[in-house]
């Protein structure tokens, strides 16, 4: 069904209901809707004679009609709505498109002011694995010893190329993953000692998210203390922190089958593999100041690298004991 | 002592409390963190005027929220104690 004016203009299209009605003007009247840069268009071909709503030629002979001034695909034919009672079939039927209409933008809107505050275009990126990479992956923070080649490869400006075609990159799925493993790894563990309830489930949960928020909070007016400024966002560095939980599940595993020794030889061997990872992984990632941006983007000026190295130390020691505290009182005694 | 978000809620909340009570005049000037003390148009900003910078938009900015916060805080726990 096409709702523009040019209704009059073209042929009449083949429908299996009725007459042809007269078209409402109301999409007409509502403005352009603004793309975000993370959103898809599906009719995004920008073509300026359909700008206005007036396409010269008809997108398509059928019964599903093009409509160029909405945002999204058409909608059904009106024989899928619910007739009325009272109602012709055509009015019932520019209600619901009105409201389809109303309903796309106000979310829109909603979608466009929530990803100001958390950037969830962004988010899929950091979900693209597969299960290589993850394999791949915790190899590395199990053992980042050998790895010699830590450069990450970007596709833009900014943007790195998938995780699932460079393992450097930050991802967001081993962190989830291993905050969900935690949380039930950490019910297992109080299980085999008898000191189990359910509403330890919520608080172990509660208590890791307090925590990472806390090192997210550190890390970023630390950075911003020393004026060291990067390319990291607040979602690549949530994944560098929520590696963490690797550690400290392996650690409460380790505990569980050795006793208190085990638990400690692999903390402390998780925290110094997880050191040199960060270290190795974030010593190009962060620059010192946007002078040494200007003159040579690959250079460090000698007090930036102090300024790195210490933030980079100060990361290494929040996360062990991060890892400690998340792991320690769950250790039987 | 249960480290979880209402915790830290209630950390930050006296933090902040904390941060904006510091007096311009009366105590910052004093010590040497004065506003007015720490200008230049360096290369690169020292630490210690960074910490003034935060400081001061702490202040700027969080006064009016952290009135609401606080009250909702007493609020909750006149009620929950």
């Amino acid at each position: 069904m096409n709702f523009n004016a040019s209704d009059a203009r073209q042929p009449p299209r083949k429908m299996k209901h009725g007459p042809q009605h007269q078209p409402t003007p109301l999409p007409q009247q509502m403005p352009q809707p603004y793309y975000g840069a993370g959103y898809g268009n599906p009719n995004a071909s920008f073509n300026p004679n359909n700008y206005m709503g007036y396409p010269q030629v008809p997108q398509d002979g059928g019964v599903y009609g093009a409509q160029p001034n909405l945002p999204y695909q058409p909608m059904p034919q009106p024989q899928g709505f619910p007739s009325m009672p009272g109602i012709p079939d055509q009015v019932t039927a520019a209600a619901f498109q009105y409201g389809f209409n109303a309903l796309g933008q106000s979310s829109q809107a909603v979608g466009r002011e929530f990803e100001k505050y958390v950037p969830v275009s962004r988010l899929k990126y950091y979900f693209a694995v597969d299960t290589g990479y993850v394999v791949k992956k915790l190899r590395l923070l199990t053992f980042p010893f050998w790895h010699s080649d830590w450069s990450i490869k970007y596709e833009s400006e900014s943007q790195p190329v998938q995780p699932r075609y460079e393992i450097n990159a930050p991802d967001l799925y081993i962190p989830l993953m291993a905050y969900v493993t935690y949380v039930v790894a950490a019910g297992l563990v109080l299980g085999t000692q008898d000191r189990f309830t359910p509403e330890m489930l919520g608080i172990q949960a509660s208590s890791s998210l307090a925590f990472i928020l806390f090192e997210l909070a550190v890390i970023f007016v630390a950075m911003y203390i020393t004026s060291i400024k990067s390319n990291l966002k607040l979602l690549d560095m949530l994944s560098y922190c929520g590696y963490q939980f690797i550690g400290a599940i392996s650690a409460l595993m380790a505990g569980l089958l050795f006793k208190s020794i085990g638990y400690y030889v692999v903390l402390t061997y998780f925290s110094f593999a997880l050191g040199f990872f960060l270290m190795r992984s974030l010593k190009w990632q962060l620059q010192s100041d946007s002078a040494a941006n200007q003159q040579d983007p690959y250079a460090a000026s000698t007090s930036g690298t102090k300024r790195r190295f210490n933030l980079l130390i100060l990361m290494m020691v929040l996360q062990t004991f991060t890892m400690w505290r998340l792991s320690a009182h769950l250790i039987a005694p | 002592m249960a480290f979880t978000l209402w915790t830290l809620f209630e950390a930050s909340l006296l933090c902040l409390n904390a941060i904006c009570v510091l007096h311009e005049e009366r105590f910052l000037a004093k010590v040497g963190w004065g506003v007015n003390q720490v200008h230049g148009f360096g290369e690169q900003p020292t630490v210690k005027s960074q910490v003034l910078n935060l400081i001061r938009s702490i202040r700027t900015v969080m006064r009016i929220p952290l009135i609401f916060l606080n009250i909702l805080t007493i609020i909750f726990k006149l009620i929950l104690g």
